[in-house]
């Protein structure tokens, strides 16, 4: 499924809810032209959008919808209860489609039959006749008919054209289909303009597999060639092939109104033809025949008939007559009605009346409104849902409304798995090295394997059911912009772009607080005043921007404004005065990392943000509830045109892969992607660099720091002599060597000294909360496969 | 081009497509007598086939092509021979 | 992921539609065709929001949507800031009435959204659409003055009456080739026709089926003359316009009842139907050339100019609209640079001259 199938899914839903809605507005009160309105617009636009897929049933049944809210609207049709019930049964209809869509990337097979039937009785519920010269279009079937339910698609009447195809077509079909071969009848009126549509019916009829019989004739009078239209299709083709009803209905699914597809039963095919007057050769013929069919002696009753069949004229009527009881004695089990008819017929020289079989629908063509879906069911055809009695029940099942308590317990209990069967490999390890057996460590690794892959799906699942779109956020913004700006007395529009932009639900949650601070600091300090904005000659309303989209595995997000800008000398004075940065620090930096100094820590305080003539209020504490979710935040500032915040998340919550290091005997994660490598350097490499110390890699210095000092954790012994405390396994000892993680920091290589390292694992990382949230040093917990914590840490905040 | 006219029988050739319906026409109204010489016909759009039903001309030489010798040729004998056109 | 960068600035679209799909589906085709900056807007009051800001080169606008719909949102831009705006409507023939109108209000141009049946062939689909939104953002824009023309209404009845039998055959033809633009354009140039013109007209105006009828019910009760879609074999009166059905091409023959026109389906080597180059080169085939009149009209491309520069080689007279009054300088361009414009008229000058032409 594309992701465009699937938003084409999730906003059809919607406006079905909508649509739904509206239509229950209008039938409390029916003169409510904004219900009528809004129901025309949604069903518009799932039936524009529609077109964009392989739908055509679908978006038939929201086409004739459309047309009679459209005939509502221009006062040419009038809803009452029953049109409304119609309507209502037939977006449920359409709402199991979407679901069948979404579960099996299709329509049901009884699709392109209920929506014909569906916008059949829509059309004819404000009296438009179904389009072009339609031929009886498929009846709903009533469900009330009794044990033996009429096969879908039965014709009332068989069609008329059989009675013009040529006898022996009849007869080999007949033969055919008395077999067991299935027997359809397509009868084809081509729209008059369909030339000029670039079709070709009968080629498309070519495509039709099996053919018994084909019928092509004029529907109409032809007028004299001086007044031809060459490029008028005034044809009716009629079909009999012995390919099951479904494989014709599907060659024609495009243009479901110009075909009736039918299964003919195989008696609609007896029209004997011949000349009339030959008798039968013995008036003792019939008696004798009975005779020997009540003695059960089927060979005399065929011996019987060839008998007669060669002493009469084979043009004959009364032939004729008896080559179809030929036929029929030819099946299985030869029916005595049948051949009853058709020795009347041959004796009394007239067209057999053949009873056909007892289920025939005599419906008034679509006069009946498809019976409410929940009872149209039982003729559905068996590629139906086994639950196709009950779409209703269907559709619940399919699409569930469930606590979200539920979907976040499930999401931990997933990644509890993911976590508990890293232990398996622990297990497994002490299986061979502890106990020795070998044998049960590799099953235990196969069995790994396969957990392994069943939580990586499952998490996958959870991970979709938790996406959300940035809507979900952007859509309290327009009221907020108002009512602030209305207080300020600012004159702002805003603009929300990528709103359909989805990402985990948690995080997409979490952005709401750093946005609503950064829109409101927008509007407070980044717009100007109108008569401010004026006399810079910018227009009068300003505008705040909030753009979504998605960057590769991450969302990104941008508030942007045309506001003044941030002053990046009030910024340098700012941060010196509040002592954020040494002043020849300061002049070092470009402009641009001086604007970053916003998110300092200790640099907007309430007093800043008066002084300061851009913003500030919070803007550390924006930063790290982004960075908390692995996020990135960034300013662009030009002055006089504006500021822009760009926020950067991860889509999703997923595993997160981080490398242990053992530092005093307790575990500590460092995030994957931020570790450059590992390096065991021998101690005298190390050399101090002004009151730091460094190691020379690769000819790059690079700084290194004691992770035990900046974490405050007890030092074992003297700090730079290192090594000797090192804990781990093997050689350690008395080796001259540090363990050296270098890892990547807002783009600046730093080395990490640890005493040792391990593999790297995945986690589910949770972010510290309650009490602990505020040490920003870590960036969450985790549970390992042995049931230790991991406590993973947070590299930017840490150095 | 796949309508070829010569004296009283018109050619149709290889594929015959729905433009081709109207040049038909124009020769079968000039050449009332005219036949229709379908022999090495690959296909023919239904457009033409509505004029050849329609204008109800000898046949000089059946097509080959299997669905029009199989379905199409017998409907259009049957127009030919003024009944209901059918196979 | 960016494409490659253009050598011209990007032209700056705005997409107005209610649905997100849409929207998206109509960002891609454009983004992927590359050139455009694309931003999106909701629904009308949000596009009238994001104008100012944007100051787009042209917008798309969908018909139907909440808050407020295409032809109010339409009529604010025209009036406020009037930009090449092109409507995207369904082809139905209601979307027919109200892309009319919309046209009428100022819209250079209109889309087919893409679905129905267009999704089966969406490549050239969104061909056409980048096509015409590259056209319509380089069209002239009037501000709306908020009368409609002033175009004669027809006091007198028709002259309705067939033909005498003994009517005069056919020996001349007007043929008219029109695009992107045409229903404003033709509005002044056939209602000011008179009753006795003594030619059929024949009209090529670039458009779906399910525009033409209405859009030729429209202009017949504006002009003198009667105005019919031709939707099969139909013998040429003098005095009568003739509107080529759309989706189709529209040939003229000798046929047993006299010179007719008639619909042919559409010729899928050339992109613009009714085509205009094979409207004229039927008409080429039918009367010799000195007894043809060409008007090529406002319109993207070059559809016309070769068969209409042929009139005027071979002795018929042509006329391309002028510049100054062309929407969209592309047709009539095209003929004048081949050489084949006997004339150069704003559209509000043609119909007197082919009257002094013709000699009524």
């Amino acid at each position: 499924m594309t992701s465009l199938e699937q938003q084409f899914i999730s906003e059809s839903r919607e406006l079905l809810d909508e649509a739904t809605a509206c239509l229950l507005a209008l039938e409390q009160s029916p003169g409510d032209t904004e219900s009528l309105d809004g129901a025309f617009r949604a069903v518009h636009t799932i039936k524009g959008s529609s077109g964009l897929f392989d739908v055509p049933a679908l978006t038939r049944l929201i086409h004739a919808a459309e047309d009679l809210l459209d005939a509502v609207k221009a006062g040419k049709a009038r809803l009452d209860g029953d049109t409304i019930d119609l309507l209502l049964s037939g977006m449920d209809r359409v709402a199991g489609w979407l679901d069948a869509l979404e579960t099996t990337g299709r329509l049901p097979g009884d699709a392109d039959d209920e929506g014909g039937r569906f916008a059949d009785a829509i059309r004819a519920a404000f009296g438009a006749s179904a389009t072009v010269p339609s031929p009886a279009a498929p009846s709903p079937t009533p469900p009330e008919r009794g044990a033996s339910p009429a096969p879908p698609g039965l014709a009332a009447d068989p069609p008329a054209w059989l009675a013009a195809v040529p006898g022996e077509n009849l007869l080999s079909a007949f033969r055919r289909a008395r077999a067991g071969e299935p027997l359809t009848a397509v009868t084809y009126r081509p729209d008059p303009q369909c030339f000029f549509q670039g079709e070709d019916p009968l080629h498309l009829v070519s495509q039709i597999p099996e053919i018994a019989a084909l019928h092509v004739a004029t529907a109409e009078a032809p007028p004299p060639l001086e007044d031809f239209d060459p490029f008028r299709c005034i044809l009716e083709i009629g079909v009999l092939t012995h390919a099951p009803r479904e494989a014709a209905t599907a060659l024609f699914r495009y243009i479901p109104d110009q075909a009736e597809i039918t299964e003919a039963p195989p008696e609609a095919l007896i029209h004997p033809r011949g000349e009339p007057g030959a008798a039968l050769p013995d008036e003792r013929f019939a008696p004798r025949l009975w005779e020997q069919w009540d003695g059960s002696d089927m060979d005399g009753v065929r011996r019987s008939v060839s008998t007669a069949l060669s002493m009469l004229n084979s043009e004959s009527w009364t032939a004729a007559c008896l080559h179809w009881i030929e036929a029929e004695l030819e099946a299985g089990a030869p029916r005595r009605e049948v051949v009853e008819a058709l020795l009347t017929a041959a004796v009394e020289q007239r067209p057999p009346e053949v009873p056909l079989p007892p289920p025939v629908p005599a419906e008034p063509e679509s006069a009946r409104p498809p019976a409410p879906v929940d009872e149209s069911g039982p003729g559905g055809t068996p590629s139906a849902a086994p639950a196709g009695d009950e779409p209703a029940s269907a559709r619940r099942s399919t699409t569930l409304r469930v606590d979200q308590a539920n979907v976040d317990a499930l999401g931990d209990l997933i990644g509890e798995l993911v976590v508990a069967k890293n232990s398996l490999p622990f297990l497994a390890r002490r299986a061979e090295h502890d106990f020795g057996v070998r044998e049960l460590a590799r099953e235990l690794k196969d069995h790994y394997n396969v957990i392994h892959r069943i939580a990586q799906a499952m998490q996958g699942t959870i991970m979709r059911v938790q996406m959300l779109p940035m809507g979900q956020v952007f859509q309290r913004f327009p009221r907020l912009v108002r009512d602030i700006s209305r207080k300020l007395e600012k004159n702002v529009a805003l603009a929300i772009e990528g709103e359909e932009t989805e990402a985990d639900k948690n995080i997409v949650e979490a952005l709401t607080d750093p946005l609503t601070h950064m829109v409101r600091n927008s509007l407070d300090h980044g717009i100007e005043p109108p008569a401010e904005r004026r006399a810079a000659g910018k227009p009068e309303q300003a505008t705040v921007r909030l753009a979504a989209r998605q960057e590769g595995d991450r969302v990104v997000v941008e508030i942007s404004d045309d506001g003044r800008g941030i002053d990046v000398d009030q910024v340098r004075r700012s941060a010196l005065e509040k002592g954020v940065m040494e002043a020849d620090a300061l002049d070092a930096l470009e402009p641009q990392q001086v604007l970053q100094l916003v998110f300092a820590p200790g640099f907007s305080t309430a007093q800043a943000v008066s002084d300061l003539s851009g913003r500030g209020v919070g803007m550390d504490v924006v930063r790290t509830t982004v960075e908390r979710w692995g996020g990135q935040i960034a300013v662009e500032s030009q002055p006089g045109e504006g500021t822009c915040f760009r926020v950067s998340l991860p889509l999703t919550m997923a595993v997160s892969h981080v490398m242990q290091v053992e530092l005093g005997d307790q575990l500590f994660g460092i995030p994957m992607d931020e570790v450059v490598e590992t390096v065991k350097m021998p101690r005298d490499r190390i050399v101090p660099v002004k009151h730091r110390e460094a190691i020379v890699l690769r000819d790059q210095v690079v700084p290194i720091v004691r992770l035990e000092q900046i974490l405050g954790l007890e030092p074992a012994a003297s700090a730079p002599a290192g090594g000797g405390n090192a804990g781990g396994d093997g050689d350690g000892g008395g080796r001259d060597e540090e363990a050296v993680l270098v890892a990547r920091v807002h783009g600046r290589i730093c080395g990490l000294v640890v005493d040792d390292f391990h593999e790297g694992t995945e986690v589910i990382l949770k972010p510290l909360d309650g009490i602990l949230a505020c040490l920003s040093a870590y960036s969450g917990t985790a549970l390992l496969g042995d049931g230790r914590v991991l406590l993973v840490l947070n590299l930017k905040e840490l150095l | 081009m796949p309508v070829i006219g010569k004296r009283q029988t018109v050619h149709l050739e290889g594929v015959c497509s729905v433009e081709e319906a109207e040049e038909l026409l124009a020769w079968l109204h000039k050449h009332p007598k005219g036949r229709v010489h379908m022999k090495e016909c690959r296909h023919l759009h239904t457009a033409v086939v509505q004029v050849l039903l329609c204008a109800r001309r000898p046949i000089a030489a059946p097509p080959e092509a299997p669905f029009l010798r199989r379905w199409v040729l017998p409907a259009l004998e049957a127009a030919l021979h003024g009944e209901s056109a059918s196979s | 992921m960016t494409p490659v960068p253009p050598l011209a600035p990007p032209i700056k679209l705005l997409i107005v539609d209610d649905s997100a799909l849409m929207r998206r589906k109509l960002r891609e085709i454009f983004q992927q065709a590359g050139g455009f900056e694309v931003r999106t807007a909701r629904n009308g009051a949000d596009a009238l929001e994001r104008i100012p800001e944007f100051a787009p080169d042209v917008i798309s606008l969908d018909i139907h949507m909440p808050a407020m719909d295409g032809l109010t949102c339409l009529s604010h831009i025209m009036v406020e800031h009037p930009t090449p705006v092109v409507m995207v409507s369904s082809l139905t023939e209601e979307g027919a009435l109200a892309t009319l109108e919309a046209l009428e209000l100022g819209a250079v141009d209109y889309l087919p959204k893409p679905g129905g049946t267009v999704s089966v062939h969406m490549e050239t689909v969104a061909d056409q659409l980048v096509a015409k939104v590259r056209a319509a953002a380089r069209a002239r824009v009037e501000r709306w003055s908020g009368s409609r023309g002033g175009a004669p209404q027809r006091t007198t009845a028709k002259r309705a009456a067939p033909p005498p039998a003994d009517a005069p055959a056919v020996e001349r033809l007007l043929l008219i080739g029109v695009s992107t633009g045409g229903p404003k354009t033709l509005e002044k140039i056939l209602p000011r026709l008179p009753a006795d013109f003594p030619l059929p007209i024949l009209v090529a105006q670039h458009m779906p089926a399910s525009f033409t009828r209405v859009f030729a019910q429209r202009m017949d009760q504006r002009c003198v003359l009667p105005v019919t879609e031709v939707t099969g074999p139909t013998v040429l009166e003098a005095g009568h316009v003739y509107l080529a059905k759309g989706d189709a091409d529209m040939v003229v023959r000798t046929r047993p009842r006299g010179i007719s026109a008639l619909p042919v389906p559409a010729d899928p080597e050339t992109v613009w139907h009714p085509s205009v180059d094979r409207l004229v080169e039927s008409a080429c085939d039918v009367l010799p050339p000195r007894r043809l009149l060409g008007v090529l009209l406002t319109g993207m491309g070059d559809d016309g100019a070769e068969a209409m520069s042929r009139i005027h080689t071979d002795g018929g007279r042509t006329i391309a609209e002028a510049e100054e009054s062309a929407i969209v300088f592309g047709m009539p361009r095209e003929l004048i640079l081949r050489r084949g414009a006997e004339a150069v008229l704003p559209a509000d000058r043609i119909a007197d001259r082919l009257c002094q032409w013709v000699g009524c």
